[in-house]
């Protein structure tokens, strides 16, 4: 396993926890609105974070609350959107399934599924036709690229050569389906290839794969050849809601019991608690669990 | 130009935006080939900073791509071959515009317009007749204008074209090579939702979608006939101010709506209910198709004509005299 940098490891452990006093709130029902937690994207999103260049952009699906709060470092700043509190200048309330939180660089959330791909692309375009600096980042999941949005985003960004880097989080799962429930398996590194589109695979727990595999991505992206980067993910609580959110889910999540919500390599959370040891891991837990803590 | 065509006065228009306002981005399939998206796009020009970009076959995405461009500040204009095919970016309209509307400011916004043809002459059967263009206001709460005239097409495309924002601008296919209607308008509203051509105290004619030529016929006849009307073209614009409708009604108390569309809900009926709301008692005669039997879906012509006639007896009916 590679090692964590102090910021690395703070900004999982931060992320992890903040998910962790969401889904207690969820729990008490203290909001009017769904919110999908991503217990086990924290890897994909806290990588995301160090990848993005203050000139890039990122468009997100409804799983977008891990995103959020690791490009906004605070869980205040996304409850207030949770809670629907007021907005400056009249604007609406952004809840949970949109959510861009401003100044994070994440300028759209779609709840439609495959919806913010072509938004992304329009992005890219526009950034390529002024000469502006930036790589606009799009992240879906594997229940996305079931749709036509995907397949036509994909002809789009190659055919103009956009700086376009569409992320895949394959986590088995679209609302309460495994992949093989629903439908046959889609080699991505094929359809890429077919599209000659910049193909990489990497596991979505391991921070430090997450990262060389998107800065690779950026980087070619950069270039004018789009790249899409799947990555492989366990979320750790099915759809929506407290966990269990679904009446099938498995997991039973609960802050008491600690951060950790796996004990493999599959929880980025676990990898990173092996690295630094339990001792380190739980000195380094109590005191950002403490300054994170909201009422 | 001498005579220019309906199509032609339109694209001269579109023209004199993009001569000067910097960037603007073209985009829309064989847009620069062939015959130009049937000669929606032919003559199309840009300044410098601006481009005309052919692209491929997947409309879905062109929506989407032009809200992207919007939201990153730029300024895009679709050109599309059917409105059918928009039926494909319903879904961008909709869900992605609702969300861009709500949580950015107008000001930081860039624009997108979509051109698009209406095939309303029939011919191309079945999969190409949807010509409710008002359908896109209703379901995507969007502003949606029909251009009919010289006057209003000019007062749209000057206005709303590359303005921060999203609007359609529908053309009609059957009028592509008729000479421009060049007819002066007496007034519009700020928003260009409403245009008054003429003025009458006998009744109120209002044409929707692409009505306005049959509804000044008719109103040409009626003058004949020693009866003087307003007549109104109404855009679809969602919120938009009926005052000058409803003021005219009040005044004539005879009110004529002329829609050419085949759409089941009509914006002639939020009038109605307008003037209902307000206690306007006013005698209503409605040339609306709404909907089609089956068999009216063939490749044959799809021309829908109102009976000036009917007009003539609805006139002259005694219930109907002041």
């Amino acid at each position: 396993m590679n090692s964590f940098s102090e910021t690395e490891a703070i900004a999982l452990i931060r992320l992890r926890h903040s998910q962790h006093q969401l889904n207690e709130m969820l729990k008490a029902k203290r909001f009017k609105i769904p919110i999908h937690l991503a217990f086990g994207h924290e890897a994909a999103a806290v990588g995301m974070d160090l990848t993005m260049q203050p000139e890039d952009v990122l468009c997100l699906s409804h799983r977008n609350g891990a995103y959020n709060l690791a490009r906004s470092k605070s869980l205040k700043t996304v409850l207030t959107h949770y809670q629907l509190e007021e907005r400056p200048n009249g604007m609406a309330q952004m809840a949970s399934m949109n959510l861009a939180v401003d100044n994070t660089g994440i300028v759209y959330s779609s709840s439609i599924l495959g919806n913010n791909l072509a938004v992304a692309a329009g992005i890219a375009l526009n950034r390529k036709f002024l000469q502006r600096a930036g790589i606009v980042f799009v992240v879906m999941g594997d229940g996305a690229m079931e749709e036509g949005a995907f397949w036509e985003t994909l002809i789009f960004a190659r055919s103009h050569k956009l700086g376009l880097v569409v992320v895949v989080e394959n986590n088995n799962c679209s609302m309460s389906s495994t992949i093989e429930e629903r439908r046959y398996p889609i080699d991505l590194s094929l359809v890429c290839r077919g599209l000659s589109v910049i193909y990489q695979h990497t596991s979505g727990a391991a921070l430090y794969d997450v990262k060389v595999a998107l800065k690779a991505a950026r980087a070619m992206a950069s270039d004018g050849h789009p790249a899409l980067v799947e990555l492989e993910i366990t979320t750790f609580n099915q759809h929506a809601g407290p966990t269990p959110g679904w009446a099938d889910d498995p997991m039973r999540i609960v802050l008491e019991d600690g951060l950790l919500v796996g004990h493999d390599m599959k929880d980025p959370l676990f990898q990173l608690h092996e690295v630094l040891g339990a001792a380190e891991f739980n000195r380094l837990a109590e005191h950002i669990m403490k300054v994170n803590h909201v009422g | 130009m001498a005579n220019p065509t309906y199509i032609g006065q339109i694209i001269g228009q579109v023209n004199e935006v993009t001569e000067h306002c910097g960037p603007v981005f073209l985009y829309g399939e064989n847009i620069d080939r062939g015959s130009r998206i049937s000669g929606l796009a032919r003559g199309l020009k840009v300044n410098p900073a601006g481009r005309i970009q052919n692209v491929g076959d997947c409309e879905l995405t062109h929506c989407g791509i032009g809200f992207g461009i919007m939201l990153d500040g730029g300024n895009a204009g679709l050109f599309v071959k059917q409105l059918d095919f928009m039926l494909l970016g319903l879904d961008q309209f909709a869900n992605t515009f609702n969300s861009i509307r709500a949580f950015r400011q107008r000001n930081t916004l860039g624009s997108f317009t979509v051109f698009v043809i209406v095939c309303d002459q029939g011919y191309q059967g079945p999969q190409s007749s949807f010509n409710g263009a008002g359908d896109f206001a209703s379901i995507a709460n969007v502003p949606v204008f029909c251009l009919n005239g010289a006057g209003d097409a000019s007062r749209v495309v000057q206005k709303h074209f590359v303005a921060p924002g999203f609007r359609m601008m529908c053309l009609s296919q059957r009028l592509f090579g008729a000479p421009v209607l060049d007819v002066p308008v007496e007034t519009c509203d700020e928003d260009r939702g409403l245009f008054r051509y003429r003025s009458g105290n006998d009744a109120t004619i209002v044409s929707f979608n692409f009505s306005l030529r049959d509804s000044l016929e008719m109103d040409t006849h009626l003058r004949g006939a020693g009866m003087q009307s307003d007549v109104f073209h109404m855009n679809f614009v969602p919120r938009m101010d009926m005052g000058a409708l409803v003021e005219s009604c009040r005044r004539t108390r005879k009110l004529v709506l002329v829609d050419d569309s085949k759409t089941v809900t009509k914006f002639g009926d939020r009038l109605v209910t307008e003037l209902c709301a307000r206690g306007i008692n006013v005698k209503v005669l409605s040339f609306c198709r709404r909907g089609c039997a089956d068999t009216d879906y063939g490749a044959t012509e799809d021309r829908f004509l109102p009976d000036v006639e009917r007009v003539l007896a609805f006139m002259r009916h005694p219930a109907c005299s002041q």
